[in-house]
């Protein structure tokens, strides 16, 4: 579930609040958008995908909630690791291109 | 796709699902309406055609990405008079770990099923999943992708990054270290019953809606059983292909008296009020009270004549609790008309599964083990108070439909 909206990393774009499938985060004026509805959260981590500056974390437990520390997640890389794994984000060619499902499928019986 | 249709000239309503069908004097489909459920401002939209794309049903089970898909589409179009078929086809449970929403299954092809102390279940594997369930019946089961050679493990890193995100976040190498699983509905998300359509066109039974994608029956391309992934992706473009074309022409047969008809909405339970109405509705207990029907593997997975039978029972209860209430705020809505869309899909689901006298497909029922070749036909249900199921035969020339795909 999605648990942390980091307050310093955070620009106030709002993508998250437009971009959620099940309308978890509300949007607030001059400030970063609240988790609202948090148990709504599918934990399908699109919200982390968009966000341009890896200020969101969705953590994996999907029907628990968990506490997370914020500089913890950044220290271990983390904040923003499934962006960087499939790469989206400025500079990066995303992994699409490098699909290997034809590679794994050759080694189905 | 989203910037291409916006580059053609489309107007896209986020965050604003549908909560009705407009139905013009004929009985014809007129458009739909619905609400932006950030803002609350309401949207009604006249048209001559209209394409059901809302996918399947997955009764909110959190498989990924399912918690949009709760059957909102087939609701709208059985109000209009549409019809399911294949309903029976719906009891799709994905492997995930036991912590975890990511139900993407293909490496399990390369995993070891064990207990908790380690012991391998014997014929447990991603093919034999029924195994598997009645395992978590009794207790939990694990997994480990250990089969899978060193030299593929890249691959498949970069095959599927998310089947991995749970994973690298949990702290576990599923390569090297047992971590339990469990199986989530899928529903007919991976199933492959939904909305009825007449021919290629994607047309259903009522003049003016069609269908597309998982909201549609998938019988057409696989019968009883789909592994999911492949056949649904190619079905999603090619029928929103089909559909989308032939709405476009029964739109431009309409020539220019195309905004004079009188349309009026046509959604009922979660939407109207009135005296008879007196209870307020408990939206989220009606949620559990379905899931409570179609999550257990012994009543979804494992189908009896008596547990389909009571379930039923409790299912028709609540849809009469839903249509003697009405919601306290009109936030409510989409939520309430989601409740109401889970009810009327599982109604259809275990009317028809009760109907499958056989083994066949996903459809596993207990009380008749075999495939019986004399029930090569479809089942078409429908209904919205009273329910009905009836049997169709299949089109010359449309392949047995348990010989496509296989028993899990």
């Amino acid at each position: 579930m999605i648990e942390l909206v980091s307050d310093s990393r955070c620009i106030k774009c709002n993508i998250c609040v437009n971009i959620c499938p099940t309308n978890v985060f509300d949007r607030v004026p001059d400030a970063p958008p609240t988790i609202a509805r948090q148990s709504d959260c599918q934990t399908c981590y699109m919200c982390e995908l968009y966000c341009p500056v890896d200020a969101l974390y969705v953590a994996p437990e999907s029907d628990m909630k968990t506490s997370v520390n914020e500089a913890e997640l950044a220290e271990v890389g983390l904040l923003g690791s499934y962006r960087e794994n499939v790469g989206w984000g400025h500079k990066r060619t995303s992994t699409a291109k490098a699909d290997q499902t034809f590679q794994v499928l050759k080694q189905m019986k | 796709m989203r910037r291409q249709i916006q580059r053609a000239g489309v107007k896209i309503l986020d965050n604003s699902p549908a909560l009705e069908l407009l139905v013009d004097d004929d009985g014809a489909v007129a458009g739909a309406s619905g609400v932006n459920r950030q803002t609350g401002e309401k949207w009604l939209v006249r048209s001559q055609s209209t394409i059901i794309a809302t996918g399947g049903c997955a009764f909110l089970s959190k498989a990924l990405g399912c918690n949009v898909l709760t059957g909102d589409g087939y609701l709208m179009a059985a109000e209009a008079g549409a019809e399911m078929s294949g309903m029976e086809f719906s009891n799709a449970y994905g492997i995930s770990p036991a912590f975890s929403s990511v139900t993407k299954t293909l490496f399990y092809n390369w995993a070891t099923f064990t207990y908790e102390d380690g012991t391998v279940i014997p014929g447990a594997s991603s093919h034999r999943r029924s195994v598997i369930a009645e395992t978590l019946l009794q207790q939990p089961v694990y997994a480990i992708i250990d089969k899978a050679a060193e030299s593929m493990r890249a691959s498949m890193r970069l095959a599927q990054p998310n089947f991995f995100l749970p994973f690298d976040r949990a702290g576990i190498d599923p390569f090297t270290q047992r971590f339990p699983v469990t199986l989530r509905l899928e529903g007919t998300v991976r199933g492959t019953g939904g909305i009825r359509i007449v021919d290629e066109s994607c047309a259903s039974s009522v003049r003016g809606l069609y269908a597309a994608g998982d909201a549609a029956t998938r019988e057409l391309i696989c019968g009883g059983f789909t592994g999911g992934g492949s056949h649904n992706a190619a079905w999603a473009i090619s029928s929103g292909y089909w559909s989308g074309k032939s709405a476009a022409e029964y739109t431009r047969s309409f020539g220019e008296n195309k905004t004079q008809r009188r349309v009026q909405g046509v959604g009922e339970v979660g939407l109207q009020s009135g005296s008879d109405r007196s209870q307020t509705l408990a939206i989220d207990e009606v949620i559990q009270a379905v899931q409570a029907e179609v999550f257990p593997y012994e009543k979804n997975y494992f189908r009896t004549e008596q547990g389909l039978t009571e379930s039923l029972g409790r299912l028709n209860h609540l849809w009469q609790e839903l249509r003697s209430s009405q919601v306290t705020s009109e936030k409510e809505l989409p939520r309430a008309r989601e409740a109401a869309a889970m009810v009327a899909t599982a109604r259809w689901m275990y009317s028809s599964a009760i109907e499958r006298k056989e083994t066949r497909g996903m459809h596993r029922h207990l009380d008749y083990p075999e495939l019986d070749a004399n029930q090569q036909h479809h089942l078409i249900s429908g209904g919205l108070d009273q329910v009905w199921v009836k049997s169709q035969p299949l089109h010359s020339g449309e392949k047995p439909l348990s010989k496509i795909g296989a028993l899990v």
